[in-house]
């Protein structure tokens, strides 16, 4: 009998090929649907984590009040001591030090004289360290479209932008001048070994990368950086373990300070205070002993609003403090409201791929009432008649969605590595979101099953539901059925 | 021929509910077919011949009284009983034929035999000799599609008859022919009736067809008015 309505089921292609066509098509749409949000979504997100916020980033709390400033002379100092910690409270994730500056570039001519300048949006990174992940989280070979990249401490890249507005090639000298962390006046030259084009809408419009050990030269910030960037290992951003280590770091390295201030060292601590408070920040980088006491023995504090009644300026200032991405750059929100969206869209894809599919199901099953009256009068009984359409529904659905599944999947995948050019449109937006020019899907695990919701359920869940009318109806009016 | 009874009929009542109320369709029908007979339950539209066909079938069940076919009481067997009744002992004729589409003349015949689970080298022995007993060899793999009505109506003969049931119950088999199509017809089923031990009940009204039936039951807004045999009934 499998034979005979195997048989069947291949001839008849209104009860194979344009089920299972329907199928495949939904099921593709589904899954390069939902691979494709993720992806954009991801993509918005990593170019933000590289350029502006890391997945985690780790800053004093002062230069977090105070970052649209690039204020360096709050930056963080050992940061090799606090990378060492990172890398042992987190080792799923990778941590790298940058110095985020601006300032102005000058190109001299053949006489040394300033020939062109124009600000400059500098960032330090770590190009040549073994662990450093830089090169490859930037994708600068891909995005790189003239020169190499770095070789030397004092070697730049410059965006395609910037050096077309100060015409500017590869081999020439530039300078920048700018001031230290101790906010001394400061020049130093680079030079241009690459341009590259980051693809990232106005984002990296003034920028220039050079390798953070030539930053920490030109802006006098030995075992310095602004911020440390964490990214996690896979590269995907996870808002929920972000979230999840900024706030084990603020608590176990941050926030336990505050507690010891509260019993009765602190009350030592304040009257230091009110001294700490007459000195700038950089004679207070000088204090070494004060600093390094903080730093290894948490004598320093949390609760800012607390000393700010005191009218004592906290000494917990340069406290390292882990921030999420979802905290910068008002993510908090975007990425809520990503998560809200994305699983609405989804959800909502799927209800209507699952209607569409049941329908399909549910007319398949209609459309064969006669035939089904048929067979009853030859003799199958109603249990062999309903079995046979799920297992033919079932069979459909499943390799329906096998092959929706892999065209979806390989779709996607297509997507995932060579991208949709936006550039058109995201170049004429201007957002402070780093937005990419290209979006990018994304291959998640998910998608591997996530067609079988409604490619294999939806149709058998129709089917059944079309079926039942076999046991509800007398045979004899499935027979007016048959004879209409 | 044995004079066995293939249906028993006593008091039979059949209701639909319409509406609030219940239309009676049959009313205190009472019938008795023996092995081996040829009879006609004749009346207009809607007098309850394919009623009570359908309930002899067993696709229908009474409201009231008693039917016996084959020595199985009808009211008392469920569902799955009555399909291997069916399956096994009887077999069907459609006004429409109902072949399905997608297969072939062999493929449609062999159906029933595939339910009965029949080998397969059994099974084609058995499907060429209905399809020769028809008259079909040379349209034994062409579709539906590609056959006359009366060729797709001795198609669906084929069929009901392939398994040699004891009984076979044909409703308005002659409906869609024409009358030189309904003719031989009949005289194919005239022919096997005499060949096999099958049973045949006919619904109908076709005056064409009268001429072969050997009794004839008069219905009537539900009731048996007449129940008479024929003289000199035609035959193949």
């Amino acid at each position: 009998m499998i034979k005979f309505l195997a048989k069947g089921l291949i001839r008849d292609r209104s009860r194979s090929l344009f089920p299972l066509l329907a199928i495949i098509i939904t099921v593709t749409l589904v899954i390069f649907g939902i691979g494709f949000m993720e992806g954009a979504m991801n993509n918005f997100l990593q170019s933000t984590a590289v350029i502006s916020s890391g997945h985690v980033k780790v800053v004093t709390k002062a230069y977090e009040k105070e970052s649209n400033q690039l204020p360096n002379d709050l930056a963080l100092f050992e940061t090799d001591k606090i990378i060492r910690t990172l890398y042992n409270m987190y080792p799923n994730y990778f941590w790298s030090p940058r110095i985020t500056f601006g300032g102005l570039l000058d190109v001299p001519n053949k006489n040394g004289e300033t020939k062109e300048q124009a600000p400059v949006f500098g960032i330090g990174i770590d190009f040549f360290s073994e662990k450093s992940r830089q090169v490859e989280i930037w994708e600068l070979e891909k995005y790189l479209i003239s020169g190499h990249l770095l070789k030397n401490r004092d070697d730049a890249l410059i965006s395609s932008k910037l050096a077309e507005q100060l015409n500017v090639n590869i081999g020439s000298a530039i300078t920048l001048i700018s001031s230290t962390m101790d906010n001394a006046f400061t020049t130093y030259n680079f030079n241009v070994v690459g341009i590259f084009n980051l693809n990232k809408g106005q984002a990296d419009r003034q920028m220039i990368l050079v390798d953070i050990s030539g930053a920490r030269q030109a802006l006098d910030m030995e075992d310095a950086a602004s911020e440390i960037f964490g990214y996690h290992n896979s590269l995907y951003y996870d808002d929920e373990d972000a979230v999840r280590i900024r706030s084990d770091f603020n608590l176990t390295y941050s926030d336990s300070i505050a507690q010891m201030l509260r019993n009765e060292e602190s009350y030592n601590a304040l009257s230091y205070m009110a001294g700490w408070n007459k000195i700038s920040n950089a004679e207070k980088r000088k204090l070494p002993k004060q600093r390094t006491d903080a730093l290894s023995d948490n004598q320093m504090y949390d609760n800012i609003d607390e000393w700010e009644d005191l009218s004592v300026e906290d000494p917990a200032i340069f406290t390292p403090k882990m921030i999420a991405l979802r905290d910068s750059s008002q993510l908090a929100s975007m990425v809520d409201f990503s998560n809200v969206a994305m699983s609405v869209m989804a959800a909502i894809f799927l209800v209507i791929v699952m209607v569409v599919l049941w329908n399909m199901g549910l007319m398949n099953g209609l459309r064969r009432y006669g035939e089904f009256g048929l067979r009853l009068a030859i003799g199958e009984s109603k249990g062999q008649v309903y079995r046979s359409m799920i297992i033919e529904a079932v069979l459909i659905g499943f390799v329906g969605t096998l092959l929706g599944t892999l065209l979806g999947v390989s779709l996607t995948y297509y997507v995932q590595e060579f991208g949709i050019d936006y550039s058109e449109a995201i170049n004429q937006m201007s957002s402070e979101m780093v937005l990419p020019n290209v979006f990018y899907a994304k291959v998640t695990s998910e998608l591997y099953y996530i067609g079988f919701i409604p490619g294999v359920l939806a149709t058998v869940l129709g089917t059944m539901l079309a079926g039942l009318a076999i046991y509800k109806r007398e045979m004899s009016q499935l027979f007016k059925e048959l004879e209409a | 021929m044995e004079n066995k009874n293939v249906i028993n009929i006593k008091n039979l009542v059949k209701q639909f509910p319409v509406g609030g109320n219940y239309f009676t369709a049959l009313q205190n029908i009472d019938l008795k077919l023996s092995e081996g007979e040829f009879i006609g339950l004749v009346g207009p539209s809607g007098s309850g011949k394919t009623t009570l066909l359908n309930i002899i079938g067993g696709l229908d069940s009474a409201t009231e009284g008693s039917v016996i076919v084959l020595g199985n009481s009808m009211d008392n067997t469920s569902h799955n009983e009555r399909a291997i009744i069916r399956r096994k002992h009887m077999g069907f004729i459609f006004q429409s034929y109902n072949l399905l589409p997608v297969y072939t003349v062999y493929e449609n015949v062999e159906l029933p035999l595939i339910l009965n689970n029949m080998k397969s080298t059994e099974r084609e022995k058995k499907v060429t000799q209905a399809v020769e007993w028809v008259g079909l060899k040379d349209k034994i793999n062409s579709k539906p599609a590609d056959m006359s009505g009366g060729e797709c109506q001795r198609t669906a003969i084929a069929r009901a008859i392939v398994h040699e049931p004891a009984l076979l119950l044909a409703d308005e088999p002659t409906a869609n022919l024409d009358a030189k199509n309904s003719h031989n017809i009949m005289k194919i089923l005239s022919k096997l009736n005499s060949e096999i031990s099958t049973s045949f009940v006919f619904a109908t009204h076709d005056e064409k067809i009268m001429g072969y039936l050997r009794r004839i039951v008069h219905l009537e807004d539900g009731k048996i008015i007449n129940d008479e045999k024929t003289s000199n009934p035609k035959s193949a």
